[in-house]
């Protein structure tokens, strides 16, 4: 699940650092996501993982570091 | 009226048409010579992705002008230029109706071939329409397309969310930046659905898809575009168009391209039609009735040596449009004209719309207005030698003057100056400059370093450009050349209050509190609404400055908390659109 994760940040977050170099818990906005960039990470997260973020989930919070993202993925999987 | 504008083989006039009591505006691009082989209506997306994508539309009708045809771009109802209010009932049925206006308007013209190009909410609208059947067109472009209204609702709320860490609003209506959808409207756009199943009628004889690079899109909506008459084709770009801020909007050239080529393919063989532009539509419009009964009107009009563009809103006692042809601009009252100007890039409709809906309700107390563009941004032309788009310009202070002169050709000074961000740094220049009545400066920018709320990333650092006239206020040069600037400065912003009064003299041209105290002692009445960072930095160090500025009875400087630097949050934007409306109404408004 991580590496997808990155993959999208990658892909979407339009990052001007290398999403490698970012800690599973550093702030992904700190880090150069733009508010525009992460409506694209939250559409790429939902078409990978066939999902859809409940509107409960659609704040900042949930897409502000990569832990962050995977414990919203793992929780909607499990419901 | 303004004449239509001329340049590089283009003829484009701005006109109102469709219902004399619900008039929709748009612009009528048409090739220099005359005659058209086809025509193009282009159906705008919403909110501010519209916004993003106005510049985008204009180059498009242009370059389609210089391929031969005839194209209108267009508002529709309660949007942009067009009569009505985004608050109304049953906006979905009249986007709907006004796709449906614009293509009879463009069929009117007699051409042989008719074509809709469709960006985001608006392929998603236009597919509803001729997806049903009941409007026939020979080409559509779905560009971008929402797969249903849901999908882009779901994603504008995500932005706002993301951006302000706004909440839910809890009653069923959703905020976006700079509109928000009613509970009902909601709903109705929410059920607007590109899918199998939802008509199946062919939408045109021809029709082009263009998807973003590096999206499957929507199985459905996949489903109901795999027609034998679609081509579909992947496209870049369209993040830097329609997911940046306003200001970094860029035109995907690409796609641009791709779309003229595709049009011009279809209408290879048509014949040549001659166009009247000033045969279609009309010049000005009645846009609201006063509960008093009074029309207010609206006409396009062309500012300065330049023929800069603007729209002008007054008050018609006798409801009668049809007469008074000509550019005479001068207010017959001595109440000023209220000059609204751009926020950045955003055309003269305003942040949120606000100067539109400002020109008309002040006009109901009879304030006469004009919305307009400086030149390069919105609908304007540009000088010789200046680029398109550029926020800050030296061209732009003299573009000031010449709508001043324009406008009140026997008293410039009789004025009222409406600004916001870089909008009121251009007012407070030529409220200075001219002595003008009044200014109203929201969330200014007095320097090309604009202190950046961390809730507002995208309101980038602007650095001073070259030209004949400099612009002060700024930090001195040898700051900006510091190796470590950026780091002192925000280090700097953060200083308490006294510390700032010593910054301000050794480090920074003109003090902020300074160059508003210029336009006071100039005699002008001057009003700030401000932000808390804004008011921050504009009071910093300087508060015995502005005490003795607020003893001059013409100075009034109004802190909003959480007041959004450009205006697109909907509950602390009203509190400052009430403070203003109060202010203008009562200080300038029409005796009696």
């Amino acid at each position: 699940m991580d590496e997808k994760i990155r993959s999208i940040l990658t892909e979407h977050g339009r990052f001007p650092v290398d999403v490698a170099g970012i800690e599973d818990d550093e702030d992904l906005f700190q880090a150069g996501m733009t508010s525009h960039a992460s409506v694209n990470v939250m559409l790429a997260l939902e078409d990978e993982f066939d999902l859809e973020f409940p509107e409960s989930m659609l704040r900042k919070s949930t897409f502000e570091t990569v832990a962050a993202i995977r414990a919203a993925l793992v929780e909607l999987a499990a419901s | 009226m303004t004449e239509g504008s001329e340049s590089h083989g283009v003829r484009s006039s701005p006109l109102w048409f469709g219902p004399e009591d619900r008039p929709l505006f748009g612009w009528l691009h048409v090739p220099e010579f005359g005659q058209a082989r086809g025509g193009v209506v282009l159906s705008p997306t919403l909110g501010i992705e519209a916004v993003n994508a106005r510049y985008t539309f204009r180059c498009l009708a242009d370059r389609l002008a210089k391929a031969g045809f005839a194209v209108l771009r267009f508002d529709y109802d309660g949007t942009g230029d067009s009569a009505g209010a985004d608050d109304e009932p049953g906006r979905v049925d009249a986007w709907l109706r006004s796709i449906r206006t614009a293509t009879a308007l463009v069929k009117g013209l007699g051409l042989f071939r008719v074509g809709v190009v469709g960006l985001r909410m608006g392929a998603t609208l236009a597919a509803e329409i001729f997806g049903s059947g009941s409007t026939s067109i020979n080409d559509l472009v779905l560009w971008d397309p929402c797969a249903s209204g849901r999908t882009f609702l779901r994603e504008q709320s995500a932005l706002w969310a993301f951006t302000l860490g706004a909440e839910a609003r809890g009653d069923g209506s959703i905020e976006t930046p700079g509109l928000v959808y009613d509970k009902d409207t909601v709903a109705e756009l929410s059920a607007l659905v590109i899918a199998n199943g939802d008509g199946d009628g062919p939408m045109a004889d021809r029709v082009l898809v263009l998807m973003r690079s590096g999206r499957t899109g929507d199985r459905r909506m996949n489903e109901r575009l795999a027609m034998p008459h679609a081509e579909r084709r992947d496209i870049r770009g369209q993040e830097d168009l329609v997911d940046v801020h306003p200001d970094a909007a860029t035109v995907p050239e690409e796609t641009v391209a791709a779309i003229v080529e595709w049009l011009a393919l279809g209408a290879e063989t048509a014949t040549n039609v001659p166009i009247d532009p000033d045969a279609v539509g009309r010049t000005r419009a009645t846009v609201v009735v006063a509960p008093d009964g009074a029309s207010i009107e609206e006409r396009a009009v062309s500012l300065g040596p330049l023929g800069l563009f603007g729209i002008m809103t007054s008050r018609s006692e006798s409801g009668d449009v049809s007469g008074g042809e000509g550019d005479n601009l001068a207010p017959a009252e001595v109440s000023p004209t209220i000059l609204f100007f751009n926020a950045g890039v955003i055309d003269h409709v305003g942040p949120a719309r606000l100067w539109v809906r400002l020109g008309r309700q002040w006009a109901q107390a009879g304030l006469q207005s004009v919305r307009f563009d400086l030149s390069g941004i919105g609908d304007s032309p540009v000088h010789a030698g200046q680029s398109s788009q550029v926020i800050f310009s030296t061209e732009g202070l003299d573009d000031v003057a010449d709508v001043l002169r324009a406008v009140g050709p026997g008293d410039p000074s009789n004025a009222v100056l409406v600004g916001l961000c870089s909008g009121a740094f251009y007012s407070i220049a030529g409220a200075i400059d001219e002595k003008v009545r009044g200014l109203c400066a929201l969330n200014p920018i007095l320097t090309f370093k604009l202190p950046v709320a961390d809730s507002n990333e995208a309101w980038a650092t602007q650095e001073a450009p070259e030209g004949r006239r400099v612009i002060s206020g700024g930090m001195k040069g040898w700051v900006r050349t510091m190796p470590a600037y950026d780091r002192i400065n925000r280090i700097v912003k953060r200083l308490p209050s006294p510390a700032w009064w010593i910054i301000n003299r050794v480090a920074v041209e003109t003090p902020p509190a300074l160059r508003l105290k210029k336009a006071v002692d100039a005699g002008v009445n001057v009003l700030v609404i401000a932000g808390t960072d804004e008011g921050r930095w504009l009071k910093g160090g300087e508060g015995g400055t502005l005490r003795q500025l607020e003893r001059t009875g013409r100075f009034r400087m109004e802190v909003i908390p959480g007041l959004e630097h450009g205006l697109f949050e909907a509950s602390t934007r009203e509190v400052a659109v009430g403070i203003l409306t109060e202010h203008v109404t009562r200080n300038f408004g029409a005796p009696g």
